[in-house]
């Protein structure tokens, strides 16, 4: 029997990862006495599990996903202002920079839950050695809405990209390939996308590198407008 | 008092690490990477590594493989303490007296106060 791409091995491994840290941190919290962030560590534990439960949830069968008007611009504000505690635990600001405001027709919780993933992998991404700023970018170009993320701290490839895609495919994850990345955000973001048409792809903007996605406008809501 | 250096990417996890080991009055140093750690060891000159093999990019036992080519680091000692299951590295069969490890810790089963322990 086939396994399904869903519950392959070296994804119940990044997964395995991405629930052990934060666990253990709450174990060393508690121990410390320190229960400051422990909200904050199981909130996004949470969501971490929710988001792998609505991905399979619409990998399963055909989705009908209801379209409705959304602003990118509105909504990276929205994702700025929930990561931001997730954000300053890394030490990172999180900066909203909006040169667009068309609106685009997608199913806005897929589109909110795909961006703030690519955020979270990046967040993830960060040393946190010193002060650094991550920025969420709305544009326009080639007639899309393009959404971005980027950061000072961190250095992408598409090869980098490509092998964290491959790494799903693999039966197992081999030694060599032993990393700390944030495979689960980047994989729920790129199956997400993939469901609404898009893709995932690594950016680089103003020397910064990142990931970004790009929308088609709605010329209907444009219209309206 | 040693100088201990924590090379460890999380930096909740480490920060957390920090703390105990202060706590215990030793001077204490963080990387986040094989790369930083390296010039860290050369300016920071720890007595202790506690090491975490799991890292991006160049991961721990590249670090290892590079920390113990240089002669004038080899009274350093090295305590692992990683997420990484001990089976792993019996089936890459890597040695760990040969590269200078002294201790490995298996990072779910160690308490603040058990790394407080073994480093004193």
């Amino acid at each position: 029997m086939q396994t399904p791409d869903f519950i392959n091995n070296s994804l119940l491994d990044s997964i395995v990862e991405q629930l052990r840290t934060p666990l253990l941190t709450i174990k060393l919290m508690v121990e410390a006495g320190d229960t400051s962030q422990l909200g904050l560590i199981t909130s996004s534990s949470i969501q971490l599990l929710d988001d792998i439960a609505y991905v399979r949830e619409l990998t399963k069968g055909n989705p009908s996903l209801d379209l409705s008007p959304i602003n990118i611009a509105v909504l990276s504000d929205d994702i700025a202002h929930a990561l931001t505690p997730f954000a300053s635990a890394r030490n990172v600001a999180i900066q909203p920079v909006s040169l667009c405001n068309r609106p685009v027709l997608a199913h806005r919780y897929t589109l909110l839950r795909a961006y703030e993933n690519m955020v979270k992998g990046i967040l993830s991404m960060s040393r946190g050695e010193k002060a650094s700023t991550v920025v969420l970018s709305t544009s326009n170009q080639n007639g899309g809405v393009r959404f971005g993320v980027y950061s000072s701290e961190v250095n992408l490839s598409a090869r980098d990209l490509s092998q964290m895609r491959k790494l799903f495919g693999a039966s197992r994850r081999p030694a060599s390939l032993v990393t700390t990345s944030p495979v689960t955000e980047l994989y729920i973001a790129d199956k997400l996308l993939s469901i609404l048409g898009l893709r995932l792809r690594t950016a680089i903007s103003a020397r910064q590198h990142g990931f970004a996605t790009s929308l088609t406008p709605s010329s209907q809501l444009t219209f309206l407008r | 008092m040693s100088r201990i250096l924590i090379i460890e990417p999380d930096v909740v996890l480490a920060r957390l690490y920090k703390s105990a080991l202060v706590a215990s009055r030793h001077e204490v140093g963080h990387s986040t990477t094989a790369q930083e750690a390296l010039h860290a060891v050369e300016k920071f000159r720890p007595d202790t590594i506690i090491l975490e093999i799991d890292m991006p990019n160049h991961n721990g036992l590249e670090f290892l493989y590079e920390f113990s080519s240089y002669s004038d680091w080899v009274g350093i000692d090295i305590i692992i303490h990683t997420s990484l299951r001990p089976s792993l590295f019996q089936r890459m069969k890597v040695s760990w007296q040969h590269l200078g490890v002294i201790e490995y810790l298996y990072k779910p089963d160690t308490t603040l106060a058990a790394l407080q322990q073994t480093v004193a």
